[in-house]
């Protein structure tokens, strides 16, 4: 049966749309009501993208990627984060504000470089 | 950044629908990067004082390209690229009653530099926004600086206010965050123990093209595509972690690719629209099997950090 959740916020553009409807099946957007192109296109996510199911890790770059777990993927990444004299943390305008309190306070910790899409 | 050195008169998108009868879009393409904001906010908007929508208000784009959005103006100030400077200080000058010695200012004829100041002196609430055009041309930040200056103008004659076309639904958000951690919005380098803030020095791409940075996380955004060659050659060159649920040209120069639901989707939170006000996401679905959130992510991360420090 297909199940209508009203007034979702649309995650595209800063004008974060909250009139949104979402059909939802099964645990699958089967279509939206009031959203844009672009964010319907968010939502339904097409776009021919290829999605990620595991974290995956290489040692050089050249190298294919081998599938990994979560823990070690992440651990890794903290060792080169307390490792890096200078790192750099970039991004962060596609997260939510918790999800971006606990990378802020990751960089604070390691001291890095804290930069945004803002500055581009 | 430019808002930091002079401040900007704002107000919520709510109160532009109900109350701006002359709206400028400078360098920015709502149309096709914001396709419902002229339609909820804007233009077409029915506000509380603008019933007839449309019709109660006057558009003017600033545009060096007859853009789709330029197509619905009632004036387009057609300038040429990278002159936006000149124009805002040619629009200043208009406005305090300067006679010009020339017939064009940026390739804009002085009549047209008239008619959108007297458009903008009569409005009884104006509004002003601008995107990448006015950020990204000759000038940057100093743009958005003297385009304050002419906002600050306006307002000795009426209200005007000037917001940023955000890209990203959460752009605003990041800057809220980290202010209320570090006390700067954006290109904090934490380096040295405390926070430093020095635009030109700090950013990200100041410390990739000159190679400077040893390390990088790219969260979320796709920096390898849209980053100068400069920035991407050193990204290539040092250990890159890639936070990001789909395959993209970052996550094919990294090392560590770690994928993660999609907020606002399969997970809920908060996030800062383009004026500032906060809205709640919600989950629509659930996160796929096996998928960690960005928050869980980030906590398991600094959980790790502290433990190693």
């Amino acid at each position: 049966m297909v199940e209508v959740i009203k007034n979702v916020v649309c995650p595209f553009c800063g004008c974060l749309c909250d009139d949104i409807e979402v059909m939802v099946e099964n645990n699958h957007i089967v279509g939206t009501k009031n959203a844009c192109r672009i964010g319907h296109a968010k939502f339904m996510h097409f776009e021919g993208a290829v999605r990620y199911t595991e974290p995956l890790m290489r040692e050089n770059k050249k190298d294919d990627f081998k599938k990994t777990d979560y823990e070690t993927a992440i651990e890794e990444t903290a060792r080169l984060l307390v490792e890096s004299k200078l790192p750099l943390m970039y991004g962060f305008s596609s997260i939510d504000c918790n999800a971006q309190h606990a990378a802020i306070s990751t960089g604070i910790e390691v001291g890095a470089i804290l930069d945004n899409t803002a500055s581009v | 950044m430019a808002v930091q050195e002079i401040g900007y008169p704002v107000c919520t998108l709510g109160e532009a629908k109900s109350r701006s009868d002359v709206v400028i879009f400078w360098g920015c393409n709502p149309i096709h990067a914001h396709p419902r904001h002229m339609g909820r906010y804007s233009i077409y908007a029915r506000g509380f004082f603008r019933e007839r929508g449309r019709n109660d208000r006057t558009v003017i784009v600033v545009d060096p390209r007859k853009t789709d959005t330029a197509k619905l103006a009632d004036v387009h100030v057609q300038l040429e690229p990278h002159k936006d400077y000149e124009l805002v200080s040619a629009m200043r000058a208009a406005l305090r009653g300067y006679e010009f010695e020339v017939d064009s200012v940026a390739g804009v004829p002085v009549e047209t530099i008239y008619e959108a100041m007297d458009l903008c002196k009569s409005a009884q609430f104006g509004q002003l926004y601008f995107g990448m055009g006015v950020t990204m041309s000759k000038g940057r930040h100093r743009n958005v600086d003297i385009a304050i200056n002419l906002i600050i103008d306006l307002n000795t004659y009426t209200k005007f206010g000037l917001m940023p076309m955000r890209g990203h639904y959460n752009v605003n958000g990041f800057n809220q965050v980290v202010t209320w951690l570090t006390g700067y919005p954006f290109g904090v380098d934490l380096t040295r123990g405390y926070p430093r803030y020095n635009p030109g020095e700090t950013c990200a791409n100041d410390v990739l093209q000159r190679g400077e940075t040893d390390m990088m996380l790219n969260i979320a955004a796709d920096s390898g595509a849209h980053f100068p060659q400069k920035a991407i050659e050193h990204m290539a060159k040092i250990p890159l972690v890639c936070v990001d649920p789909h395959q993209t040209p970052t996550t094919e120069i990294s090392n560590i690719v770690i994928p993660t639901s999609f907020s606002g989707v399969e997970t809920g939170g908060v996030a800062y629209r383009m004026d500032g006000v906060p809205l709640e996401l919600k989950k629509v679905v659930d996160v796929p099997e096996g998928i960690w959130t960005d928050k869980d992510v980030f906590d398991y991360m600094l959980k790790k950090v502290k433990e190693m420090l």
